[in-house]
């Protein structure tokens, strides 16, 4: 146990310079996320994360491919022009036909991701190479992170924390009222490929880290816990960063103590516990409280009855 | 080729998994809840986990408990956690799923040394497999996935005809079923059971991957093509089992994975039914639209030319040119002219100057006299100012039939000029 904790300190004091760059790398990564996620949950576009990380598969193995290698920034490009492939196809089956946003996200997911499969089982029979490459992309490889990859996460994520920062006002007017955006003459279209485009960003980034299927919960759990808290789109951001960042952190930790726990999956579950415990009790918002406002509007209702008796 | 018994009930499990699944699809995408299926479908891996490390065996029974439980704690999770957040049923299913995928791979990997079971497999299936794993009933060997997919199609074929009415307005008007007395939260939760069962009984032999895509997509695919559920039903089912025999064939040929190609095919099916239906395909849109353009640009060259045959402006001679410069070259003039002198509406005379033939004066006068009524109209009663109304009457023109002009002339009095002293014809 005395060793554990002096671990624990090791880890916390950035002493250990093998998980001091991974422990950077979440980090950034979840404050990055939970800034976006903040903006694409409340535009409802919580799942297009998920459809953006499936539909990377097809880029990875093409690059992969052409490439031959397991250069990373080859494999990163790959998934990038996919996903954006995604975003297109997204975008005009939202505008030309009048199948619902849900199921356009669900049709994007699975079919990419299926022709990602067909893409990878072909690559295995025909002896092109290891598909391991293609498999770290599918789980995430945290722990293998390498210095270039945690400084690819770092740019990009900074990148697009900035520029989230710096379109607040254009995007809290998309969120809330995309009619009155329009209506007074923003490009409310232009912002929407924006955000998209942001949350693109995040996910390639966030699927070496953790994976194709967890990359959704750093953008989605950070922002829901974030809006249990409050009602301000500012304070929210920030709530959001922070509990990402902690999860980030705190996984990271987790697992660098715990060799058999993988990085990806408990960093989600730390993000799931910050979030369960704002459920619970959260002011105003949370099961608690609302408890004892509910018994509260009982009581007075029920003295009324009486009193018509 | 030669089809053998290996490849007959490897599309016959396809085949039953897509028609599983597709019937529920079309309620799920109506209700805008397609991604249930995609979150229930990762969802289900702690429940295998757990069932496995309860018995330390494959064995199917419990792992298809364990699983069921999940996959409707997921529904039900998420319903409770968006209703006391306000946030959207996406954002909350999002939050459920990840994190029970997440506890499912830790558990795995903390006990891999017990269980052997590969979150790959969940994902792509083993449905090349089917004919190799079998059960002996009365003497026959069938495999295990037909027997399991087709009981799974016989319940929710079942559950569908014997909950039809419920369904249907449950899922297209929610309020109107609450307010006739139909129980929707049994109906929602009754519905989330049938595709969490239709998950896990589909996911181990065609993988999860091809779950989601078989529920949404064939649904989707019929709701581009068509209006009529009755039709949606059969436009979906016969997607899905379409997708399922050339999907296969196609991987047989190439040696993909059946269940990645079944998916693509699926995909390339949607595209085809998006860009050809004839309702509300992208070149039946866009026929439609390049045909309202084309007309309106015919009777925009007819009122010219009957303007400079009736009025004589002496500065503007017909020519091609001029016409371009007046009213926009492009594709539009080119077709326009094209239609117009097939329906010798106009000709070119020797001096390469467009005129109108005494058919193409005809239709020009209804034209140039649809224009002028609604100018003489918009003057008189909303009392717009005379160089006001031309604008209104450019478009109006365009959309006027001979009834309603009758109607304008006769709301006029008998006017017989517009606010500008010309003639109504």
């Amino acid at each position: 146990m005395d060793d554990l904790s002096a671990n624990l300190f090791r880890l916390i004091s950035l002493q250990d310079s093998n998980t001091r760059s991974v422990l950077l790398g979440t980090t950034i990564l979840g404050i990055a996320s939970g800034t976006i996620g903040s903006f694409s949950v409340l535009r409802k576009r919580a799942l297009i994360g998920d459809a953006l990380s499936h539909a990377a598969l097809p880029g990875i193995c093409i690059a992969f491919i052409l490439v031959g290698s397991k250069s990373t920034n080859a494999l990163l490009l790959g998934a990038l022009l996919a996903t954006t492939v995604g975003i297109l196809t997204i975008s005009l089956l939202r505008s030309f036909t009048r199948i619902p946003e849900d199921s356009i996200i669900g049709i994007v997911l699975s079919t990419f991701f299926g022709a990602g499969i067909m893409l990878s089982s072909l690559i295995q029979q025909q002896g092109i190479g290891n598909i391991s490459g293609i498999e770290t992309f599918l789980y995430g490889k945290t722990a293998a992170m390498t210095n270039s990859d945690v400084t690819t996460i770092l740019i990009i994520s900074s990148i697009t924390a900035i520029i989230a920062i710096m379109l607040f006002k254009e995007f809290l007017l998309l969120c809330f009222d995309k009619d009155f955006a329009q209506a007074s003459g923003w490009p409310t279209t232009a912002i929407d490929l924006i955000l998209m485009a942001l949350t693109m960003a995040i996910v390639v980034v966030g699927l070496q880290a953790v994976g194709v299927v967890l990359v959704i919960a750093l953008l989605i759990t950070p922002a829901v816990t974030a809006r249990l808290w409050t009602d301000n789109l500012k304070t929210m951001v920030i709530i959001s960063a922070i509990s990402g960042g902690i999860s980030g952190f705190v996984g990271t930790i987790i697992s660098a103590l715990f060799p058999l726990i993988p990085t990806g999956p408990i960093i989600v579950i730390v993000a799931a516990l910050l979030f369960s415990l704002s459920f619970i009790f959260a002011p105003s918002k949370g099961l608690v409280a609302k408890l004892f406002v509910s018994k509260e509007m009982i009581l007075p209702s029920s003295l009324s009855n009486q009193d018509d008796h | 080729m030669i089809i053998d018994y290996s490849d007959i009930s490897i599309i016959a499990a396809a085949v039953l998994a897509a028609t599983s699944c597709s019937v529920l699809g079309v309620f799920l995408v109506l209700r805008r809840d397609a991604l249930l299926g995609d979150a229930i479908s990762h969802a289900i891996l702690p429940g295998l986990a757990f069932a496995y490390l309860a018995t330390q065996s494959r064995d199917p029974l419990p792992m298809f408990i364990g699983a069921a439980i999940f996959g409707i704690l997921t529904a039900y999770l998420a319903q409770f956690i968006s209703r006391n957040c306000s946030i959207d049923k996406n954002a909350s299913l999002g939050i459920v799923f990840t994190t029970l995928f997440a506890i499912g791979i830790i558990t795995i990997r903390i006990a891999a040394d017990s269980i052997d079971l590969d979150p790959g497999c969940v994902l792509y299936g083993l449905l090349e497999l089917t004919p190799i794993d079998t059960l002996t009933i009365y003497d026959t060997e069938i495999p295990r996935a037909i027997i399991i997919l087709g009981t799974m199609l016989l319940i929710n074929l079942l559950f569908v005809i014997l909950f039809y009415k419920e369904l249907v307005i449950t899922s297209f008007n929610e309020h109107h079923a609450l307010a006739i007395g139909i129980n929707t939260t049994l109906v929602h939760y009754l519905l989330m059971s049938a595709v969490a069962a239709t998950s896990v009984a589909a996911f181990e032999s065609v993988g999860s991957i091809l779950v989601v895509a078989l529920f949404i997509v064939p649904a989707a695919t019929a709701r581009v093509l068509t209006d009529r559920l009755s039709l949606t039903f059969a436009i979906a089912i016969f997607t899905a089992i379409s997708s399922s025999v050339i999907g296969y064939f196609i991987a047989k040929s190439l040696n993909s994975s059946v269940a990645g190609t079944i998916t693509t095919v699926s995909g390339m099916i949607l595209l085809t039914a998006v860009i050809f239906s004839p309702t509300y395909g992208l070149v039946a849109k866009f026929y439609k639209l390049l045909k309202e353009r084309v007309r309106i640009y015919c009777e925009d060259i007819l009122g010219l030319l009957y303007r400079l045959q009736k009025e004589e402006i002496p500065t503007f001679s017909p020519t091609p040119r001029n016409i371009k410069r007046a009213l926009g070259g492009g594709v539009y003039y080119i077709l326009a002219i094209a239609l117009l002198r097939l329906r010798k509406n106009v000709r070119i005379n020797r001096r390469h100057l467009y005129k109108l033939t005494r058919r193409g004066f005809k239709e020009a006068s209804q034209i140039v006299r649809s224009h002028r009524l609604w100018e003489a109209y918009l003057a008189q009663a909303l009392a717009l100012e005379p160089d006001h109304v031309h604008k209104s009457a450019t478009t109006l023109e365009h959309f006027t039939s001979d009834q309603m002009a009758e109607e304008l002339s006769a709301e006029l009095g008998g006017s017989t000029t517009d606010p500008h002293g010309k003639k109504i014809p």
